[in-house]
C-alpha cells in the first residue's frame, strides 16, 4: 500500500466501522499514559517548584553556600566568601515561608548586593531600589496583593516560623513577568537587616549566592570556598533544594511509577488481545489485500500505523488526563510530602516526562501490534480464499526467542540470588522469568484453561473447546488476569506488612497525653519557640507529670537532607523509644546518636561507627550507638541530646514538649490548661495536640502514600475487566453461527449465557493461580521496595487481604463478560442462520 | 501462451505424514481461453487454483507466467505480479466492507499508488460495463450476492491483467445471478482476449466453458475442449 490513501481507505475507514474496539484501545492507552503521566509530573513538580525558584532568586550564579542547618550561616562568613580569589560576588539571601493573613507567602531579605544576581529577583531588586526602602517596607509580589487585596503603603503583618510577627509597610507593588517568577507572585521582598530582625536571626543569613569571576574554575572555587567555610556551611550549587526534594520524594515516586508500568504491562496484553482479535476478524480482508497485489509487509506496516494512531489519541487523551489528576495530586500530597519544599508546589509538569510517558505508551501498543499481526496475520493466502476462524495455523510457529528469554532471565534470578544475596532483584527476575516462560507456551495454557472450564458444570465443557481454538488469544487474557491478579496481591499485601511495620515503629507516640507544638499533627515543629521557662512552666501545670523538650531541626549533611532530634530522658517520641535503654542512656549522656535506618543507609554508617556533625560550633563527632525503624521521607533521622543540638547549633529552647500526664488526671482539662499557659508564654501559634491524634495523622498519612498504590492496582483490574470483554464479546461476534445453531435445536438463553461466562471463569481461574503465584514473588520484592522507601524493616507475611483483594479483582474480572453473555443470550437463531 | 505447467506437483505435511494435492499436473493455458477447473472434493482444484494465483509455490516442477519460470518467486515479487497480471474473483466476494462499490473496484489501483480521486471515473465506467452504474456509492451491504459479484469483477478487471481466476464465482449466487456471472466472465474472455479460469463444482457452469479440466487424487484426469 503506497502513501496515504491506502492506509485511509483499507485502516481508517475500518476504524469508522468497528469504532467500539479502536475505543476501547483508546481508554486502555489513555488510562495507562496518564496513570504514568500523573505520578512522574506530580511528584517531580514539588523539585520543580524548588528548582524554579531558587533559579528566579539566583539566576546564574553557579554555586551556593548554605547553612548545614535551618539556623543558616553566620554572617562573618560572608565577606570570608567574598575573599575567596575567583569570586565575583557574594549576595546573601534570606528566604523563609511566613503566614501572611490567612495565606502562606515567602520572606525574601536581601541587601543592595543582590544587584549582582542575573536573575527574576535581580530584577525587582533592580527597579524597586531595595536601598531606599524604608526600615520595614517591602516589596509585595502581584499574586500575594491580589489575593490579599494589598494597595501601597498598607500594613501587614506577617508570622514567622518562630511565632512572632512583624508589621511590614507595602512600599511597592511588584507586576510583571520577573514577578511571576519568584513562588508564582506570592512573596513578601525586604531588605535584609529587616528580614533578620524578623526573624529574630541577627546574625545569620540563609545562603549566600556566589558568582565566579572567568579566571578560576568553578571547581577550582568550590574547593577554596568549602576550605574557607569549614564545617559551618556547605557549598553547594543554587539547585541543590530541588534535588533535595527529589531525593525525598523519589522513593514514594518510584514505587507509584511501577505500580504505573505495571498497569501498562497489563494494558499492553489487553491491546495485544484487541489487536489479535482485530485481525482475526478482519483477516479475510487483509489476506484479500494480499491477494490482491498488496506485499505482506506493507499490510502489516499499515495495520500497525492504524493501532499507532489510535494509541495516539489514546497517548494524548491520557496526558490531559493524566495532568488533570496530577495536579489534583499535588493539592491532596500529605503535608509531610509537601514540607520537603519551602515555597508553594505548582503544578510544573516536565515537556520531556510527559512526551516520555506517550511515547511509552504508543510504543508499547504498537509493540502488541507488532507480535498480533507477526502471530495471527501469519498464514496462508489461501485462507483468503476459503476463510478461516481457526488460529491454530497463525500459532504454530515456535519463536525459540521466548523460552531462552525465559530461560536466561530464570537463571539471573538464581544468579543474583545466589552471588548477591538480593532477593527481591532475584524475585522481579524470576516473575519476568515466568512470565516468558508462560509467553513461550500459549497452547498447554490454553489446554490447561480448556480443562479446567470443562470441569465447571456441564456448559463448562462446551465453552472449554473455544479455548484452544484459540490458543494466543487465550493466554494473552489468562496473562492480562494473571498480572491484575499478581499486581493486587503484592499491592495488597505489601501495603499491609508496610502499614503493620510502620503502626508498630511509631507506636510510642501513643505513650504521650499531649504534645504541644507550634505546627498542626500532620506538620513537622522544627522551631523552637519554647524556652526553658516556658518549659518549666509547664511541667508545673495542675495534672502534668512531666513536661519533655525537645527539637526537631533539619541539616544538610554530605549534600543529603536529614531531621535532627534533640532527644530529653523521658521523650516518647518513635526514633529515640524504639532504642534499648542503653543506647538512650548514651544519647542523653551526649556521647552517642541513634540513626534511623534510613540515615544509616544514606550516610553507609552503622552502630559502632562515628558520625561527625557539622555545625556553625565547628564539627562535633558522636558514636552511633544503635539504628532503628522510623519512617521518613527525607533521608533520614538523627537522634542526639537536646542539650548538644541547643549547644551546637545555637537553638536554645524547644520546638516541641511533650506532656506526660500524672495518673487519674483528665486528659481534655490537662488540655485545656497547657493550651492557655503555652499561649501566654511564646508568641507563635500553638497546637496541643494528643499524643493518639499525633499517631493518627502520622498513620494516616503512611495511609495516604499507599493509596495512590491502591487507586493504581484497581485500575489494572480495569484494564483486565476490559480485556476478558473484549475477548468474550470477540468470542460471542466470531461465534454467532455456532451459538445460532446451539438456539436453533433448543438452547436457552440462559445456557449460553451460563456458556459464556464459564468460559471467562476459565481464563479467570487459570489467571487467578498464575497470578496468585507471581503475586507473592512481587510482593516479596515490593516489601524490599517500600521498606527501603519508609527506612522500615517490612516482614513478609502473607495475607488474607491480598486472596480476598485477588478475588474481588477476579469478580470484577468475570464481571466483564456479563454484557458479551448478555448479548450472545439475546441472538435470535433465525436471524443468525439467514445470515449465514 | 499464458500459462505452461510441467509435471507440477504439491504436496502437505499434515501432522505426521505427506499428503499430495497435485501430482504431475502438466498443461497450457493459452490467452482468451475460458476454462473451467472441475472435480469432485479434494481432488486438487484449489491446490492448482492456488499455484495458478501464486499463492503457494509448487514442489515439484515448472510453472511458467508468460514465459517466466515463476515458482521461485519470493513474496514481493510474487504480490507485484498479482497485482500487475491476475485478477481474483473469489467465492465470497471479499470486499471490503467499509468501502462503497467503486472504491472496492479502486482497490488494485490504490495498491498499485494511484490515488482514489484519479481512478473513480474508471471504476464507475467498470461498473457501468457490469450492470451497475447505478450501484457506484452502495457499500457491499446495501448490494445482493449477485451484484457483489459483479463489484468483484469490476474490481479484477481494472488493471487489466492477463489472467483472471475464479473460485466457485456462483458458489453464494442463485441460479440466475450464478448465469449473469458467468456470462459476463464469458464476455470477458471473448471481448478482451483475457485467460479465465474458473473453479466449480457446477456442471452447468463448466459446460460454459470452452475447455474443461478435470482433476481427480491431485492429477489431470481429463482437458476437454468443447466446440464453439
Amino acid at each position: 500500500m503506497r502513501g496515504t490513501t491506502g492506509f485511509r481507505l483499507f485502516h481508517l475507514r475500518g476504524l469508522r466501522v468497528r469504532p467500539w474496539r479502536a475505543v476501547l484501545m483508546l481508554l486502555v492507552v489513555s488510562t495507562c499514559v496518564s496513570l504514568i503521566v500523573a505520578t512522574a509530573t506530580a511528584f517531580a513538580s514539588l523539585g520543580r517548584s524548588a528548582h524554579d525558584f531558587a533559579r528566579a532568586v539566583a539566576g546564574e550564579a553557579p554555586l551556593s553556600v548554605v547553612g548545614v542547618s535551618d539556623a543558616g550561616l553566620p554572617t562573618s562568613l560572608v565577606q570570608r566568601v567574598a575573599d575567596v580569589p575567583g569570586v565575583d560576588f557574594a549576595v546573601p539571601v534570606m528566604t523563609v515561608r511566613v503566614s501572611v493573613g490567612d495565606t502562606e507567602a515567602v520572606l525574601i531579605g536581601v541587601d543592595a548586593s543582590a544587584v549582582e544576581l542575573s536573575s527574576d529577583l535581580e530584577k525587582e531588586v533592580d527597579r524597586v531600589d531595595v536601598a531606599t526602602l524604608p526600615p520595614n517596607g517591602a516589596v509585595v509580589g502581584e499574586a500575594l496583593a491580589k489575593e490579599l487585596d494589598l494597595t501601597t503603603n498598607e500594613t501587614v503583618t506577617v508570622g514567622t516560623p518562630r511565632g512572632t510577627q512583624a508589621p511590614v509597610v507595602v512600599s511597592a507593588l511588584s507586576r510583571g513577568a520577573a514577578s511571576a517568577q519568584l513562588n508564582g507572585g506570592r512573596f513578601i521582598l525586604v531588605s535584609l537587616p529587616f528580614a533578620q530582625q524578623a526573624l529574630q536571626r541577627p546574625e545569620s543569613v540563609d545562603t549566600v549566592y556566589v558568582g565566579v569571576t572567568g579566571e578560576r574554575s568553578v571547581a577550582e572555587v568550590t574547593a577554596d570556598l568549602e576550605q574557607a567555610v569549614g564545617a559551618q556551611a556547605l557549598v553547594t550549587t543554587p539547585a541543590h533544594q530541588g534535588e533535595q526534594a527529589d531525593r525525598a520524594t523519589r522513593l514514594t515516586r518510584d514505587t507509584a511509577l511501577i505500580i504505573a508500568a505495571l498497569a501498562l504491562l497489563a494494558g499492553v496484553f489487553l491491546i495485544y488481545t484487541m489487536c489479535s482479535a482485530t485481525v482475526a476478524q478482519r483477516r479475510r480482508e487483509l489476506l484479500t489485500l494480499q491477494v490482491l497485489g498488496a506485499r505482506r509487509r506493507r499490510v502489516a506496516r499499515g495495520f500497525v500505523a492504524e493501532i499507532g494512531l489510535v494509541a495516539l489519541v489514546g497517548a494524548v487523551s491520557g496526558i490531559v488526563s493524566g495532568m488533570a489528576v496530577g495536579r489534583t495530586m499535588i493539592e491532596t500530597l500529605p503535608p509531610v510530602i509537601l514540607s520537603a519544599v519551602d515555597v508553594d508546589v505548582a503544578y510544573r509538569p516536565d515537556p520531556w516526562v510527559v512526551g516520555a510517558a506517550g511515547l511509552v505508551g504508543v510504543l508499547a501498543a504498537i509493540a502488541a501490534a507488532v507480535f498480533a499481526v507477526r502471530v495471527d496475520l501469519n498464514v496462508p493466502l489461501a485462507q483468503a480464499i476459503r476463510g478461516t476462524e481457526d488460529d491454530s495455523a497463525a500459532t504454530a510457529r515456535r519463536r525459540p526467542v521466548l523460552p531462552v528469554a525465559a530461560a536466561a532471565l530464570l537463571l539471573a534470578g538464581a544468579g543474583v540470588s545466589w552471588a548477591v544475596g538480593s532477593f527481591s532483584t532475584a524475585m522481579v527476575l524470576l516473575a519476568g522469568g515466568v512470565i516468558a516462560a508462560l509467553a513461550a507456551v500459549p497452547a498447554p495454557l490454553a489446554r490447561a484453561s480448556s480443562a479446567v472450564t470443562s470441569l465447571l458444570g456441564r456448559t463448562g465443557e462446551l465453552a472449554g473447546r473455544h479455548a484452544t481454538r484459540h490458543a494466543r488469544r487465550t493466554w494473552s487474557v489468562i496473562m492480562t488476569i494473571a498480572v491484575a491478579t499478581a499486581v493486587s496481591v503484592a499491592v495488597q499485601g505489601s501495603m499491609s506488612n508496610l502499614l503493620t511495620a510502620a503502626n508498630r515503629s511509631v507506636a510510642s507516640l501513643g505513650d504521650t497525653a499531649l504534645f504541644v507544638q507550634p505546627v498542626v499533627a500532620e506538620g513537622l515543629p522544627t522551631d523552637p519557640v519554647f524556652d526553658d521557662r516556658a518549659v518549666a512552666d509547664l511541667a508545673a501545670v495542675e495534672g502534668v507529670r512531666q513536661a519533655v523538650p525537645g527539637q526537631l531541626m533539619p541539616l544538610s549533611l554530605e549534600e543529603r537532607s536529614f531531621m535532627v532530634q534533640g532527644a530529653h530522658d523521658g521523650s516518647n517520641t518513635p526514633a529515640f523509644r524504639n532504642a534499648t535503654d542503653q543506647a538512650r542512656e548514651s544519647v542523653t549522656s551526649g556521647s552517642a546518636a541513634i540513626l534511623s535506618r534510613k540515615a544509616s543507609l544514606a550516610l553507609g554508617i552503622a552502630a559502632g561507627d562515628s558520625l561527625t556533625l557539622p555545625s556553625p560550633t565547628g564539627p562535633h563527632a558522636v558514636r552511633v550507638a544503635e539504628v532503628v525503624d522510623y519512617p521518613t521521607l527525607n533521608d533520614g533521622q538523627i537522634v542526639i541530646s537536646l542539650a548538644n543540638l541547643q549547644q551546637w547549633y545555637a537553638r536554645p529552647g524547644a520546638s516541641f514538649v511533650e506532656i506526660l500526664t500524672e495518673e487519674g488526671a483528665v486528659v481534655t482539662q490537662v488540655a485545656g490548661r497547657v493550651r492557655d499557659l503555652a499561649a501566654a508564654r511564646t508568641s507563635a501559634t500553638v497546637y496541643v495536640e494528643p499524643g493518639q491524634e499525633v499517631l493518627g495523622a502520622l498513620r494516616s498519612s503512611i495511609e495516604q502514600a499507599s493509596m495512590l498504590a491502591q487507586t493504581s492496582q484497581w485500575m489494572i483490574v480495569l484494564v483486565a475487566a476490559l480485556g476478558v470483554f473484549n475477548v468474550m464479546m470477540m468470542t460471542v461476534l466470531a461465534r454467532r453461527r455456532e451459538l445460532g445453531v446451539l438456539r436453533a435445536i433448543g438452547g436457552r438463553g440462559s445456557a449460553i449465557r451460563r456458556m459464556i461466562l464459564t468460559e471467562a471463569a476459565g481464563y479467570t481461574l487459570i489467571g487467578l493461580v498464575i497470578g496468585a503465584g507471581l503475586g507473592v514473588l512481587l510482593h516479596y520484592s515490593a516489601n524490599d521496595l517500600v521498606g527501603a522507601s519508609m527506612a522500615l524493616t517490612v516482614r513478609f507475611a502473607p495475607v488474607a487481604q491480598s486472596l480476598a483483594s485477588a478475588l474481588l479483582a477476579c469478580l470484577v474480572v468475570i464481571a466483564g463478560a456479563l454484557i458479551p453473555a448478555w448479548r450472545a443470550s439475546r441472538l435470535d437463531p433465525a436471524t443468525v442462520l439467514a445470515e449465514e | 501462451m499464458v500459462y505452461e505447467l510441467i509435471d507440477v506437483s504439491k504436496t502437505y505435511r499434515v501432522g505426521e505424514r505427506d499428503v499430495a494435492a497435485l501430482r504431475g499436473v502438466s498443461l497450457r493455458l493459452d490467452a482468451g481461453e475460458l476454462v473451467a477447473i472441475v472435480g469432485p472434493s479434494g481432488s486438487g482444484k484449489s491446490t492448482l487454483l492456488n499455484l495458478l494465483g501464486l499463492l503457494d509455490r509448487p514442489s515439484a516442477g515448472t510453472l511458467c507466467l508468460d514465459g517466466v519460470d515463476v515458482a521461485g518467486l519470493d513474496e514481493k515479487e510474487a504480490a507485484d505480479l498479482r497485482l500487475r497480471q491476475i485478477g481474483f474473483i473469489f467465492q465470497a466476494f471479499n470486499l471490503l466492507a467499509s468501502l462503497r462499490a467503486w472504491e472496492n473496484v479502486a482497490v488494485p489501483a490504490v495498491l498499485a499508488g494511484r490515488r482514489l480521486g484519479a481512478v473513480r471515473s474508471q471504476c464507475v465506467e467498470l461498473l457501468a460495463r457490469v450492470g451497475l452504474a447505478d450501484r457506484a456509492d452502495h457499500f457491499p451491504s446495501q448490494l445482493s450476492g449477485g451484484q457483489m459479484q459483479r463489484v468483484a469483477i469490476a474490481r479484477a478487471l481494472l488493471l487489466e491483467p492477463q489472467v483472471i481466476l475464479a473460485d466457485e464465482p456462483t458458489g453464494n449466487l442463485d441460479s440466475a445471478s450464478g448465469e449473469e456471472v458467468v456470462g459476463l466472465l464469458r464476455k470477458v474472455a471473448a471481448d478482451t482476449g483475457r485467460t479465465v479460469v474458473i473453479v466449480t463444482h457446477d456442471p452447468q457452469i463448466a459446460a460454459v466453458a470452452e475447455r474443461q479440466l478435470t482433476l481427480r487424487d491431485g492429477r489431470l484426469v481429463d482437458d476437454a475442449r468443447a466446440a464453439r
